[in-house]
């Protein structure tokens, strides 16, 4: 259906971990043999997960119940050297980006580190931005009371690994500490898309992954006082398909009988061509506040919005969205009750509603192709309108472990591509329930 | 009025300053490291102070649960050791480095910060040999 877009395959044991490896010995094996200080560390969380439905829900939650959302593992190692250098290396095991069958290691950290003084500290290597609040402690569950950080907010990029540069400045004022974060390079992350009917003779149904890479920067300014943080990042970048391919960027209607017609949403069907481009030009700005209140209260809150800086482009993602969270620390316990939400453009949704919505009638030749390729046109729209809330607690048996449940309830607006819908279904004005209990650890 | 309460604040902060020695702990340095403030203590502790005076700065830590490090903790940085772990737990977790290493028994502690220029410790004021650099009591 849309170049590029492979169905996921696994891959050998041998050659699942090979990567990883090799990375993290590269990293290792520039340290010089008299390296001061060096730490092994780990982390992991195995967690459950079962809806109310029998659609997947974020890939993988049904009413089976699944363990593969939410569990992961990781192993980190630190080393300290000629006193302001350093290496971190981050491998985790977890599903993997490509396919919904298997899990895959990847190197999540594999930096270099130098920081001459109190208040500068610049990284180069594979790195996590601190895009969001929880974004560079997103696998770590011990980090965080939720039970699992709120997808609408952290599903704006699948990954926040990022290849390149940071240089941070770091002012330690009376009140409290700021800190300016800047980096440039870029990323390579795998895209999703659930095509509910498939295409007869071509695409099947099922997920179809395109693996993107995106070229930018991202400066972040933070404030930290006591127990408090507040966060604002602003990211700028290219977006683009890794092998080169145009990206379908809008659907032209072809007009066939007075009232009837369909969007070329394929190079094969007839019409004037589909409109692409070569790449998306994004701007995100996040905005993130954690703060405490009297009586081990603290509210926890996000924002997300993303622009696209192009006229020509009719649905690329943009969206808002954002939670916001109360949280009341007793002792062990911490409940917490949050609400997030996602929301694209309405542009977009209004587009994927009129291509989702389309048929032409069975009289005109090729009638069955032209109606799944409607479908399945607006499934590669990757178009959201949801909201979700969720009451559940973390109880803290030490600072390394904890034990976090969760009941959680989203609401789908007119859709959302975090949704599996069947074949031939649509997901609208629908709920969701879903139960998630969960063990994180460090060590 | 105002100067009796002034009178009574400074008796007490007396009192807290006598109550923080009592807890017999003391940051002792390399030869060379100059005497310390308890809040440069804390910053040392949290990895937001690497170097002193143009000298890099390595600090140890007594073993997880100790006495002398849960009184460490307490005296000088207002904080027990979940808490404390938990801050180093995020601070790995979001690529800033790990804690400072672990020695289990002073004499390791004096040893180490003998040897290691830029070397900060703690140990009971009980364990302090002769020549032993105190930063701060």
């Amino acid at each position: 259906m849309q170049n590029g877009i492979t169905n996921g395959s696994g891959t050998g044991l041998a050659r699942h971990w090979a990567g990883p490896c090799l990375a993290g010995a590269l990293v290792l094996a520039t340290l010089p043999a008299a390296a001061l200080d060096l730490s092994v560390s780990g982390f992991g969380t195995l967690g459950y997960a079962r809806s109310d439905q029998a659609f997947n829900y974020q890939r993988f939650i049904n009413n089976g119940g699944t363990f593969r959302r939410d569990s992961v593992a990781g192993l980190q190692v630190d080393a300290r050297f000629a006193d302001k250098f350093g290496a971190t290396v981050q491998v985790t095991e977890a599903p993997a980006s490509d396919n919904d069958s298997h899990y895959r290691g990847v190197v999540s950290w594999a930096f270099l580190s130098y920081r001459p003084s109190d208040d500068w500290f610049f990284r180069v290597g594979k790195q996590r931005t601190p895009f969001y609040l929880y974004s560079q402690s997103y696998d770590v569950g011990v980090t965080y009371d939720f039970a699992r950080l709120p997808t609408e907010m952290y599903s704006i990029s699948p990954s926040n690994n990022f290849n390149g540069i940071l240089a941070s400045k770091n002012w330690s004022l009376a009140s409290g500490d700021l800190s300016l974060d800047g980096y440039l390079g870029k990323s390579k992350f795998d895209g999703r898309f659930w095509l509910r009917d498939g295409i007869p003779g071509g695409q099947g149904p099922g997920a179809a992954f395109r693996a993107f890479e995106f070229k930018g920067g991202i400066v972040a300014l933070s404030y930290k006082r006591s127990e408090d943080t507040y966060r604002m990042a602003v990211v700028r970048g290219v977006g683009r398909v890794q092998d080169g391919a145009p990206i379908p960027s809008s659907y032209p209607f072809v007009s066939l009988l007075p009232g009837i017609g369909y969007y070329q949403v394929d190079p094969s069907l007839p019409g004037p061509g589909v409109g692409t481009t070569s790449a998306f030009h994004n701007t995100i700005i996040t905005l993130g506040a954690d703060v405490s209140l009297d009586s081990g209260f603290r509210v926890i809150g996000e924002f997300a919005r993303t622009y696209l800086n192009q006229s020509n482009v009719d649905f690329a993602n943009a969206s808002s969205r954002g939670y916001v969270s109360l949280l009341k620390n007793v002792g062990k316990w911490t409940p917490y009750v949050s609400y997030a939400f996602l929301r694209s453009e309405s542009a977009q949704i209004n587009l994927y509603n009129s291509v989702n919505n389309n048929t032409v009638p069975g009289f005109i030749p090729g009638a069955a192709l032209i109606n799944a390729s409607q479908r399945a046109g607006a499934d590669g729209m990757l178009t959201y309108d949801q909201s979700s809330w969720a009451l559940g607690t973390s109880y803290s048996f030490s600072a390394s472990s904890k034990l976090k449940g969760e009941w959680m309830r989203t609401r789908i607006g007119q859709v959302s591509s975090l949704v599996d819908a069947a074949p031939g279904s649509n997901i609208r004005n629908q709920h969701i329930n879903v139960l998630s209990l969960s063990y994180n650890f460090v060590f | 009025m105002k100067a009796v309460i002034r009178t009574l604040f400074l008796a007490l902060a007396s009192a807290a300053g006598a109550a923080r020695a009592a807890d017999g702990v003391v940051v002792i340095g390399h030869p060379g490291l100059h005497q310390l403030d308890a809040q440069t203590i804390a910053k040392i502790y949290t990895g937001k102070v690497i170097e002193i005076n143009g000298v890099s700065v390595t600090a140890v830590n007594a073993n997880s649960g100790s006495t002398v490090r849960n009184r460490f903790l307490q005296v000088y940085l207002n904080q027990d050791e979940d808490k404390y772990t938990a801050y180093w737990t995020v601070r790995r977790y979001i690529g800033k480095g790990a804690s400072p290493r672990e020695l289990s028994r002073s004499s390791d502690v004096i040893n180490f910060v003998n040897a290691t220029p830029g070397a900060i410790g703690y140990i009971n004021e009980a364990d302090i040999q002769p020549g032993t650099n105190v930063l701060l009591r």
